[in-house]
């Protein structure tokens, strides 16, 4: 994640902070249709390398 | 024979520990650990989305404004300040939406497995 305090970095953390997200999977019910594929459309190989602040 | 390939990227844990469900026993099990991590999976869902929904807002702004100008300048500023706050308040939110996504994959996986099983089911009734 971008760090903050430096303008230039805006476009990173609006980049990172708007990432798409999928709506809300519904609980299961009895039985029910196969849900449309909702998979995130982006790999997410940081989360290894993430080092904390 | 030596494979010259690359090493295949690792699956998900929950690929290999959940599979077709070919008894009403297997899917109620399923069901089960499905609903045990939902209600985690709702309260993380909601809090990324409504961050999520705030940088977008600012980010329309900022699209509709010329660089340079004095509102442009004070939207970028803006978006530093929330992003300050998210790190003041929650410095583990990052991680918190590498589970939601984690999450959100694992249990569409379940769910379309007791969904597949509860199709061949209705098919085989025909």
């Amino acid at each position: 994640p971008p760090e903050a305090g430096d303008a230039s970095c805006v476009d990173e953390i609006l980049k990172e902070m708007t990432q798409v997200w999928p709506p809300p999977l519904t609980a299961i019910h009895t039985p029910c249709k196969t849900e449309p594929p909702s998979k995130f459309p982006f790999s997410n190989a940081k989360d290894a390398q993430h080092q904390s602040v | 024979v030596n494979s010259t390939e690359l090493p295949a990227p690792t699956k998900p844990d929950y690929i290999s520990k959940y599979t077709a469900v070919i008894s009403m026993d297997q899917r109620q099990h399923y069901k089960d650990d499905f609903n045990g991590e939902y209600d985690e999976y709702r309260i993380l869902h909601a809090r990324v989305e409504s961050v999520t929904r705030r940088f977008t807002k600012l980010d329309a702004q900022c699209r509709r404004l010329a660089p340079g100008t004095k509102e442009y300048q004070e939207v970028h500023e803006q978006v530093l300040q929330e992003y300050k706050k998210i790190k003041q308040h929650s410095p583990n939110y990052y991680e918190e939406k590498q589970r939601c996504e984690y999450l959100h994959n694992k249990l569409a996986h379940i769910k379309r497995l007791i969904a597949d099983f509860d199709q061949r089911r209705a098919q085989s009734w025909l």
